[in-house]
């Protein structure tokens, strides 16, 4: 793939270190250790109930695991909560399509922006740094009153966001949809849409949980057309995790291979599909 | 037999339509009542929206801030110590709330100082010997009282409320996150009685009253009315005016949406509520006219007006609630052919709904006018809590649908995982919507404890508020308003005429609740609430 | 009237000239971007036209060059083509969802040398192809989304080419207008490739003339001013969209609006409300397929008040629209249904300015035709070919009907010859088929009169009616007529039809393929609780069989009035397991129906058609829009229709 010699693959920004997870008496993950590097497409795949989506929800703070330890970008997180890890890049799709069903597409999308919008004074409070720690509950009150009076500035930042969010809609073609109440929309479309929502976060790392679920040919190839655009022009870090082999192979930069909640191969793509415990765990059928 | 079954159907209506002026004096007086209940119902809508909490403490935060607000007025004693250690407590919890770890432990640490001080104070009132408690009153119960006007106080409870959101935040709702709705329900009704206990404790016990500047009394209108031709006059010329401009504007609203590049425009509504403002106001004026003339059968010229009057008033009211429900009906049935086939059914055009519904209220607006010059009856109290509701309304609409606080709800109010991906806080909106809903049982109190004082049966309003969420939905804000209008309305009507009419007494008292029984019979949901259809 | 400066202008750069001088500051075109509508003015156009003719310069394209164009209709690829025009290089606009080696065939036939295209998309389908076009030096593309590691050295972004533009243009101030003013009226405007129902395209030869006359004449004739709007959504590789973005935009100095994607266009249409508007029947035909499942779904209020007011509709409303006598009371009930129903429902769906509405292409169903028309939307209908730059003949407003396709056009001679084909001869006739004498002897006579290839008759009033292509018209094997477009014609006109094929030359009796609708099907299933998951079982379904069946029934009934058609009624059908399609080869990039392919492809159930069976297994290749290739295997039924017995005792004449 003449691509993935452009992307510039830099070091490891996410790195899981064995981590394991209970449910009761029921052991989700056990042992788990790998790392995502930045700027690459990693897929997380395995027969159903191998602890795909528990990994993610691990990742993303929904929850806790009782061994083992995260690091973000350096860090080892504790107990981070979904929308700290929201507040320090990492945005998150859901493979039931969890959107706000009673808001449009064009509204969804901008929940993503939530997080960018400060007002004013907010956005003063954050520029003193850890100064302005305490300041902020009372930024926040004053920009509370400035929105509901919709002045100047709150018009101004409502524009530039707009236009953020409006670049997205383009770039995932989905303007024929903009002012739809995504409930009424096909799956296909919702899950477009939900990509669009975690777009706007402008996140570091990606987690896409089976964004291909259920679509047709072409809507996967026009998925992962999208995915790989994304990475490519904005250097995003993707996790995703997928069913379909196909897909799989032909854009993750490295594979993990997950069984029963253990760790059963990791690497390229092609070592990975070739490698026989791998095999054996799908029951012999490569897709 | 006959006489009951007359008395139960024809008599009430021929006692609403012989004095048309009684009646608008009773519809008035409903329509006021069911804004109070609005009110509270909208603190329960706004919490369980959002929390998915059914929160029975809701009328005993309005007898508590009504109560703060009474007792900050009238007048408090706060000991020193208590106040350091209120101080405290309070600045601990909300910032053990927040985000940073750092502001998380200095929370603790002041929760933990506040909480040691309060305990000292009260341990030394009760086991220190008398003695050195007289002796030591000077350090520990010497304090400062003062007293707040109204425009001091008001503000001084909403910030009580809001300190109060964050405790129950703190002390509830965190702990009750993923717990069944009937734990956490059972976890506010233990709230309500702690309130309950606490307020009484602090405020006292009495009976308090509520007085707010404004006189409960029958307001003097007179002063207001403008001769009809002159109203006629304004109605006709505003018409003319914009006849012109409903028909232009077809092109220039796409014109201009597309040069100034904005989206597409909205039709205005002042194209044809214009056009039929001066269609009513010329036909209240040609009536007037041809019945200043010369007719044998009338009576006397201004009675004859009167009755003109009001019947027009009547009529437009009629047509009002007739459009209200074409309108209810063609939107229920885009939105069920919505969720069916999926398809984006646009309505075919509002356009005419609004233009007939408009017709209907300027005619009620020529029946207020004369009304008005008739010497109606209205309370000036009622009024200002007809209008503080509605303020209230249009704030919590503004500001659910154009702060990024109120996005948030919304997102929140629509799914949790989802908004926690997104970065929002659940704990910081629950915070925020307690506090809304506190400020909302504020004003209900001010209204509620203004009219009847300030006493504990004040809690019972949470009751009287379950009908209006039954028929309103307890999911919706506008559900709330027109449910608590229906009810204030129907248990006015069904009092005062079928009351009379049969002789039944009291109706007024559980008209609501039967009612409500009917709507969970026939529409669980309510009039706006979502059907929640679960899989077996 | 026109201004003399303009009926004086011969070319496209030159009409540009004198746009920018009289209307400068009015909006010439408008693209929707980002969800708001951008909007050039005539000065704004001058100058970026200008812009890029010099950037095609400074990259090396000469007068006599052949320039590709691909793509959505964007503005600019609008400018591009003036600015090719400008430099007397030869616009050649190609259909965007063309298959690569459709392209190729193209750009290898028309030597081109340079490309301007829309995306990475195009670009993808020209660099596979660029093997085997030599002459192809480089590709322009306008969207720089996904093209940023292409390294290839004759790939060049529109911003980067402007640049270059404007550095040629500090260099050569006067190089604009001289080459410019080079531009001659005979000179080879466009040049437009037909999709041919039979064998390779063939590329046809526009002047100046060709398409500024006929758009003088139709701007004259229609009387459209520079306060007109119309949306550009049509390929830009048809002639029409030629005539209407290009020729009439510039002569009459109307402004044109670019949709935001193929998948707006009805919104944006609804945003706009364009004055001037074309389509072929089966967007009509989607359109009120649309309107009719809304309705079934509305509240019943709004069905009843829908129904009520098209019942007035139908009677008095396609009277109205032609200014014919009507009586006062049903005029008072039509205004009530407009204030109702029908302005609302125009207002929904984009109609209400329109004051000029062309459809053409093909016969359109009547309950389309009447629909439309008896809500007020002034449609008529045209008929024209490439060969004509569109127009031969047009319906005058007030002689607007259902089966005709009008009188000539002013200019325009026409003639019928001994087979009843349809001969023209106007201002409009193209020169030649490009590198093709041989065609372009076969098809134009030594004298101008160009053989249509349509057969059909004149009525009383003069207005044309076309029958079917000339040499598609067969007999039977027992002499009966057979005229497979007019029975396909009257099969669509069923909304749950989409596209039918009938056989019947040389056989026994007649038979059709049919692919149904499936938004009209769908939504009668759903109405009936039937379940299905796909297009292919949702055509297997015996009650869908049955739908067909009736659908075909009464048209039976309706040929056998006819003692010439009652011979050619349908007796047998099979329902497709896909929808015809262009990218299969099946139909052209018009949606005409390429009889001989289908013939082919479907040779194993067109046997079983005549063979009795009542069932035959399918095997189809399908192609995406890419060009790769899959399987699709069915099962398909094969049923009977019962054939209607002429009515006793008539006698009918011919």
């Amino acid at each position: 793939m003449s691509e993935a010699q452009h992307r510039r693959i830099g070091d490891t920004v996410l790195k899981v270190d064995n981590i394991s997870l209970r449910f009761g008496g029921v052991r989700a993950i056990t042992g788990v250790s790998f790392e995502i590097r930045q700027g690459e497409i990693f897929s997380i795949i395995g027969p159903n109930g191998a602890g795909k989506t528990s990994m993610l929800n691990v990742i993303n703070g929904f929850y806790h695991p009782q061994e083992g330890t995260i690091s973000y970008k350096g860090t080892v997180r504790r107990r981070m909560r979904p929308h700290e890890a929201a507040a320090t890049g990492i945005a998150r799709t859901f493979q039931n399509v969890a959107l706000f069903r009673g808001m449009t597409t064009l509204d969804n999308i901008m929940t993503g922006r939530l997080l960018r919008m400060h007002g004013p004074a907010m956005r003063g409070a954050k520029r003193l740094g850890t100064l302005g720690v305490p300041f902020r509950p009372l930024a926040a009150a004053i920009d509370f009153v400035f929105d509901l009076a919709f002045w100047g500035p709150a018009q101004h930042e409502e524009i530039r966001h707009r236009e953020v969010v409006e670049r997205i809609i383009d770039f995932l073609e989905i303007q024929a949809i903009r002012k739809t109440p995504v409930g009424r929309l096909p799956y296909g479309l919702q899950k477009r849409v939900e990509l669009g929502r975690a777009l706007a976060m402008e996140p570091d790392l990606l987690l896409l949980d089976e964004p291909m679920a259920g679509m047709n040919v072409e809507e996967k190839e026009d998925m992962s057309r999208f995915v790989l655009d994304v990475n490519d022009e904005f250097g995003t870090t993707i996790a995703l995790i997928e069913h379909d082999m196909g897909v799989v192979m032909d854009i993750s930069d490295r594979v993990v291979v997950l069984d029963y909640g253990r760790k059963i191969a990791d690497g390229k793509p092609d070592e990975v599909r070739r490698n026989p415990d791998v095999i054996k765990a799908y029951l012999g059928e490569a897709h | 037999m006959l006489d009951f079954l007359y008395n139960l159907v024809v008599a009430p209506w021929v006692g609403m339509l012989t004095d048309p002026l009684f009646l608008g004096e009773v519809v008035i007086g409903g329509v006021l009542a069911g804004v109070m209940y609005a009110l509270v119902a909208l603190g329960f809508v706004l919490i369980y929206k959002a929390s998915g909490v059914f929160n029975f403490a809701q009328g005993v935060m309005v007898l508590f801030a009504a109560l703060s607000l009474v007792g900050l007025m009238e007048g408090v004693q706060v000991n020193y110590v208590a106040l350091v250690a209120i101080v405290l407590a309070v600045t601990g919890i909300v910032l053990w709330s927040g985000e940073m770890a750092l502001g998380r432990g200095i929370g603790r640490a002041l929760f933990a100082g506040g909480v040691a001080v309060g305990a000292v104070k009260l341990g030394a009132g009760v086991l220190l010997p008398r003695g050195i408690m007289l002796g030591a009153a000077g350090l520990i119960g010497a304090g400062i009282s003062f007293k707040l006007p109204l425009w001091g106080a008001v503000p001084a409870t909403i910030l009580i409320m809001v300190a109060l959101a964050f405790v129950i935040e703190r002390v509830i709702l965190r702990y009750m996150v993923n717990q069944e709705q009937i734990i956490l329900f059972m976890a506010t009704i233990g709230l309500t009685f702690f309130l309950e206990g606490f307020g009484e404790t602090v405020w006292g016990s009495n009976v308090k009253k509520l007085d707010i500047g404004i006189p409960d009394a029958r307001l003097d209108l007179s002063k207001l009315a403008l001769p009809g031709a002159a109203v006629a006059a304004i109605f006709a010329a505003a018409a003319l005016a914009s006849v012109a401009l409903m028909f232009a504007w077809r092109v220039r609203a796409v014109r201009s949406a597309i040069d100034t590049s904005k989206g597409l425009v909205q039709p205005p509504l002042i194209g044809p509520a214009s056009l039929f403002f001066g269609m009513a106001g010329l036909a209240c004026f040609l009536a007037r006219f041809f019945v200043a003339g010369d007719a044998a059968f009338v009576k006397g010229k201004a009675e004859a007006t009167a009755m003109l009057f009001a019947s027009l008033s009547w009529f437009g009211l009629a047509l009002v609630a007739t459009v209200a429900l074409l309108a209810l009906a063609t939107w229920r049935g885009r939105r069920e052919a919505a969720e069916d086939h999926g398809a984006d059914v646009a309505p075919l055009h509002y356009g005419w709904f609004v233009a007939l519904g408009v017709a209907g209220a300027v005619a009620v607006a020529a029946g207020i006018v004369w009304a008005v010059r008739s010497g109606i009856l209205i309370n000036g109290f009622e009024l200002f809590a007809a209008a503080m509701a509605a303020i209230l309304v249009i704030v919590l609409a503004v500001f659910f649908q154009k702060t990024r606080v109120g996005r948030a709800l919304r997102a929140v109010a629509d799914d949790h995982a989802a908004a926690l991906s997104v970065g929002i806080s659940l704990r910081g909106i629950w915070v925020i919507v307690w506090a809304v809903a506190g400020i909302v049982a504020l004003a209900a109190g001010i209204i509620w404890g203004g009219k009847s004082g300030v006493q504990f049966s004040l809690s019972l309003i949470a009751l009287k508020a379950l009908p209006v969420l039954i028929l309103g939905g307890f999911t919706s804000v506008p559900g709330a308003i027109i449910g608590g209008l229906i009810i204030g309305v129907g248990e006015k009507l069904a009092e005062v005429y079928w009351g009379t009419a049969i002789g039944i007494d009291a109706i007024e008292n559980w008209f609501a609740y039967a009612l409500a029984l009917v709507f969970l019979l026939f529409r669980p949901q309510g009039l706006f609430g979502e059907k929640i259809i679960e899989r077996v | 009237m026109m201004p003399a400066e303009i009926a004086s202008a011969q070319t496209f750069p030159g009409l540009l000239e004198v746009n920018a001088r009289l209307r400068g500051s009015r909006p010439a075109i408008r693209e929707k971007d980002l969800g708001i509508w951008q909007t050039w003015t005539w000065k704004e156009v001058r100058d970026e036209v200008r812009v890029m003719a010099s950037g095609f310069a400074a990259l090396g394209l000469r007068r006599g060059d052949a320039l590709v164009i691909v793509g959505d209709n964007r503005p600019q690829l609008y400018w591009a083509m003036v600015a090719a025009q400008a430099l007397g290089a030869v616009p050649v606009p190609v259909y965007q969802d063309a298959a690569a080696n459709e392209m190729q065939y193209v750009l290898d036939h028309a030597e081109a040398r340079f490309a301007v295209v829309e995306d990475q998309e195009q670009v993808d389908k020209l660099l596979e192809i660029k093997a085997r076009c030599p002459k192809l030096e480089a590709i322009v593309y306008r969207d720089p989304r996904g093209l940023r590691h292409y390294a290839q050295p004759f790939l060049h972004s529109l911003a980067a080419m402007e640049a270059m533009g404007r550095e040629h243009i500090k260099q050569h101030p006067a190089f604009y207008d001289e080459e410019a003013g080079k531009a001659k009226a005979g000179d080879t405007a466009i040049m437009l490739y037909t999709s041919g129902t039979t064998g390779q395209p063939k590329g046809v030869v526009l002047t100046f003339d060709n398409i500024i006359k006929m758009a003088r004449m139709s701007v004259e004739l229609e009387g459209l001013t520079e306060k007109d709007e119309t949306l550009s959504y049509l390929p830009m590789a048809w002639v029409g969209d030629n005539m209407f973005s290009l020729g009439q935009t510039y002569v009459a100095g109307f402004c044109i609006n670019c949709p935001e994607s193929s998948a707006t266009v009805m919104q944006d249409l609804r945003e706009i409300g364009p004055t001037y508007f074309f389509a072929p029947p089966p967007i009509f035909q989607n359109i009120l397929t649309q309107v009719l499942i809304r309705i079934e779904d509305a509240s019943w209020i709004k069905r009843r008040l829908f129904h009520l007011f098209m019942k007035v509709a139908r009677r008095v409303g396609g009277d109205i629209l032609a200014r014919k006598p009507v009586g006062a009371a049903q005029r008072v009930l039509y205004w009530l249904g407009e204030l109702v129903v029908f302005g609302p429902l125009k207002n929904t769906l984009g109609f209400t300015r329109m004051r000029l509405v062309y459809t053409a292409g093909e016969a359109i169903g009547p309950d389309i035709f009447n629909f439309f028309r008896s809500i007020g939307v002034p449609m008529k209908q045209l008929y024209g070919q490439t060969e004509a730059t569109v127009f031969v003949t047009v319906q005058p407003n007030d002689q607007v009907r259902l089966d005709t396709v009008g009188v000539p056009c002013p200019g325009v001679e026409l003639k019928l010859d001994a087979n009843g084909e349809v001969l023209y001869r106007s201002a409009g006739v193209f020169k030649e088929y490009y590198k093709n004498p041989q065609a372009t002897a076969e098809t134009k006579t030594a004298d101008g009169w160009v053989h249509t290839g349509d057969a059909g008759i004149l009525d009383r009033d003069g207005h044309l009616k076309i029958v079917d292509r000339a040499k598609d018209v067969g007999r039977l094997r027992n002499g009966a007529l057979f005229a497979p477009k007019y029975l396909e014609n009257k099969l669509k006109f069923f909304p749950a039809i989409k596209e039918a094929v009938t056989f019947g030359a040389d056989r026994d009796y007649v038979t059709a393929m049919i692919s149904i609708n499936l938004d009209a099907v769908g939504a009668w299933a759903e109405k009936r609780s039937l379940a299905y998951s796909s297009y292919q079982e949702l055509a297997a379904k015996p009650e869908i069989y049955g739908l067909i069946k009736t659908n075909i029934e009464q048209v039976n009934r309706d040929l056998a009035q006819d003692r010439e058609l009652a011979g050619s009624q349908i007796k047998r059908f099979v329902l497709l397991h896909k929808e015809l399609d262009a990218d299969d080869g099946e139909l052209t990039r018009t949606r005409k129906v390429r009889r001989r392919i289908v013939a082919d492809k479907y040779a194993d159930i067109i046997a079983a058609l005549y063979g009795g069976k009542t069932s035959v297994h399918v095997e189809a290749k399908v192609s995406f829009e890419d060009g790769r290739a899959g399987m699709l295997k069915a099962d398909l039924k094969i049923a009977d229709a019962a054939v209607a017995e002429a009515p006793p005792g008539r006698a009918l004449a011919a």
